[in-house]
């Protein structure tokens, strides 16, 4: 008859809906989700099938995200959007927008970190120089222990926590 | 003609006692939300607004949401929370996108015993929920199928026999006619086949040179439909297996023109044969599904402009599936055209209707995409579809990157007239002035906006092709018809009669039910059976 063959059991959608602060018909609709973005039900999401999806492949800051997204399986995947949920801690989607900045992984944006961000935004419409010049003024404006370089707790001062968050909120 | 061709007593019977009953079972129909009322319109508004006229609305909301506008006296040309935007944008994308929506057949809501399949996840139908509808299951696949395979057989041995027939008939003129009539036959077979329900609208169409046909395409079903109240010919991607053996048999009886999609070269063929049979008076009218692909029944996609290029008098043909007796949707990635066939035969009906609209002709000065938007706009208003400028191309191939490449370009402009200090707070119009060389086609309303950001000018050139008027009138609509809902007793007497109906109506369909089975069950059947209880 067509039913749906790898539906989630419900522990598991109760023990995800526990982990991670969300509705069970949220998860439920983020599992529907996840198979459709999955089109070769492999259990993990990747590249190619992520910027199919339009929307995406249009946004600036795609291979970032992609990054973030590639290889995860639905729990990561669940996990990683969670942050955005309006019952969701400032501090995670604080710390999303930290380790999407942090390109080389290692901890701090540094200004090759914010050049490589910049670099995205504007595609080649904007010469090096200028870029940097900008990335190196961002840095200073936000870097207080002059190590040249923004740390996870100097970039939350620099942010308007509360206002970050709110952007940060997706319904789904 | 139309008052004949809407009989179709049985069927209609049908269709009305499964809809009583829904009616009586669960809530009111669900009704499919028009673009102005969508939950996600303003969404839908701006990524057609962006594909249509570039990435205006889009910087809008970027520079409204970025710390720049809200705080004047940071000057850099960046802040470190001007990404936020993208990072939401690009999750609200990752969990739900509005191409993919277009493609995915949504299971009816509320759920209902007229539903195909369980929904997916766990059993939530209450036991009396789940006895109708296994009574369902039982009626839809051992009494309806049998009758339905049986209709169709016996309406090809017809149909075939006619067509010899027709050899027999010396004169070209009455041939033809013979031929057309077995042809509308067969496709109201078919149509009978799966309980089809079809109401027509408007005007029936009339051969004459130079016009052409479009409608929106949920299925290949489409042509069967349409082809049970007239004949047409048909241009379409040639498709492998029993549908591509249903072409091949209609090719031979008409002109149809079957193109393969991934030989790239044979537009400029496929274009030369359009114009050719359109100009040809003798042929049948061309039918032509402009969206390239099939959507499900609440959403129209992009129109391809080919078509409306011609010069030939453009009739629009709307066509709105009912998903509540069945769900018509055939996604051709994951189903073959049997197994569509299948599902259509073992669902309850499939009920549309088709409003045949007043012919459009291209105004002076009106580009074939514009005179496509507009004949688009009609037929989505007329079937009330949400309607999306995605192209049909993007279900199978990534979006080319010149759009990712426009809103780089329009967020460098951004950034270095900050460097500059010409963007104190927000978009100036000289933001705008070089935005309009990169989307020539806005220029009229942009520059009109003379100086600052003027939300008018940004929704002027969009708010001509999506006027709200009628969505939020029919939003109203729907509000007073809450209120009349009435007192709370009413409310108590209505909700206990559906009760005492719904019971009833249960008991008696079981029994109905146990009945026909032992009707109908062979003796040896039931003796085996009674040697097993006793």
């Amino acid at each position: 008859m067509g039913a749906n063959t790898s539906a989630l059991l419900s522990e598991e959608i109760e023990e995800i809906s526990r982990q991670t602060n969300l509705q069970q018909s949220e998860v439920k609709r983020l599992y529907k989700r996840f198979q459709q973005l999955d089109r070769k039900q492999s259990g993990t999401l990747d590249t190619r099938n992520l910027l199919m999806v339009p929307e995406l492949a249009m946004n600036p800051l795609h291979p970032r995200l992609v990054s973030m997204f590639e290889n995860v399986n639905f729990q990561q995947f669940v996990t990683n959007i969670g942050a955005f949920s309006s019952g969701a801690q400032p501090s995670t989607k604080i710390d999303f927008t930290f380790r999407l900045y942090d390109v080389d992984e290692d901890g701090f944006i540094s200004s090759d970190d914010l050049e490589k961000i910049l670099r995205m935004l504007v595609g080649d419409h904007i010469d090096q120089r200028t870029l940097t010049d900008v990335a190196v003024k961002v840095i200073a404006d936000a870097d207080t222990d002059g190590d040249g370089r923004i740390s996870r707790d100097e970039f939350t001062t620099a942010l308007d926590v509360p206002e970050v968050a709110r952007k940060l909120t997706v319904t789904f | 003609m139309l008052k004949f061709r809407n009989i179709s007593l049985l069927r209609r019977l049908y269709v009305w006692g499964l809809s009583v009953i829904t009616l009586i079972a669960y809530e009111p129909e669900h009704r499919a939300p028009l673009e102005g009322e969508h939950p996600d319109a303003q969404r839908i508004r701006r990524i057609n607004s962006e594909l249509e006229f570039g990435p205006h609305a889009w910087q809008n909301s970027f520079l409204e949401s970025s710390g720049y506008v809200s705080s004047p006296h940071r000057q850099n040309a960046f802040q470190l929370d001007d990404i936020t935007s993208f990072i939401s944008d690009g999750i609200e994308s990752i969990v739900d996108d509005t191409l993919t929506r277009c493609f995915t057949a949504d299971p009816p809501h509320p759920w209902n015993f007229l539903t195909r399949n369980i929904p997916p996840g766990r059993w939530q139908m209450t036991p009396y929920q789940s006895l109708l509808w296994l009574i369902g299951v039982w009626a839809r696949y051992c009494v309806f199928f049998p009758l339905r395979v049986a209709i169709i057989i016996i309406g090809i041995s017809c149909f075939i026999c006619g067509w010899a027939l027709t050899y027999a008939i010396p004169t070209q003129r009455y041939k033809r006619f013979a031929r057309q009539f077995f042809l509308r036959f067969l496709a109201s077979v078919v149509v009978a086949s799966w309980s089809g329900y079809v109401r027509f609208y408007g005007k029936r169409p009339e051969r004459r040179a130079n016009q052409i046909y479009v409608a929106n395409h949920t299925s290949l079903i489409d042509l069967f439909i349409l082809n049970k109240d007239y004949n047409f010919s048909c241009i379409g991607q040639r498709h492998g297996g029993l549908a591509g053996l249903l072409q091949d048999l209609l090719m031979a009886a008409q002109d149809h023109v079957w193109f393969d999609r991934e030989e790239g070269n044979d537009r400029r063929v496929v274009t030369h044969l359009l114009r050719e049979h359109v100009a040809n008076k003798n042929k049948e009218p061309m039918l032509v599904f402009p969206e390239g692909t099939c959507t499900n029944s609440e959403y129209c996609i992009m129109f391809k402009k080919g078509s409306f290029a011609l010069g030939a008098e453009v009739h629009p043909i709307a066509m709105k599936y009912k998903h509540r007796f069945g769900d018509p949707f055939w996604n051709s990635q994951t189903t073959s055209f049997p197994r569509h066939l299948f599902e259509l035969m073992t669902s309850w009906a499939v009920v549309c209707d088709v409003h045949y609209m007043e012919p459009q002709r291209i105004q002076p000065g009106e580009t074939g995409v514009q005179f496509a938007n507009r004949v688009k706009k009609l037929i989505c208003e007329k079937a009330g579809l949400i309607s999306v400028n995605w192209d049909g191309f993007l279900k199978r191939h990534r979006i080319s990157p010149k759009f990712l490449d426009s809103r780089q370009r329009a967020l460098a402009s951004v950034i270095t007239r900050r460097m500059k200090g010409e963007l104190p707070r927000s978009v100036s119009s000289s933001v705008l002035a070089g935005m309009d060389m990169a989307y020539p086609q806005t220029v009229g309303p942009a520059n009109g906006a003379g100086g600052g950001m003027d939300t008018l000018a940004y929704e002027r050139p969009f708010s001509h092709a999506y006027p709200d008027g009628r969505a939020t009138s029919s939003w109203a609509r729907r509000a007073r018809g809450d209120r009349d809902e009435g007192n709370a007793t009413s409310k108590l007497v209505r909700k206990t009669f559906r009760e005492v109906i719904r019971w009833v109506m249960a008991i008696g369909l079981l029994v109905a039910a146990a009945l026909l089975t032992d009707r109908f069950m062979p003796v040896a059947m039931k003796e085996t059976l009674r040697s097993r209880f006793s």
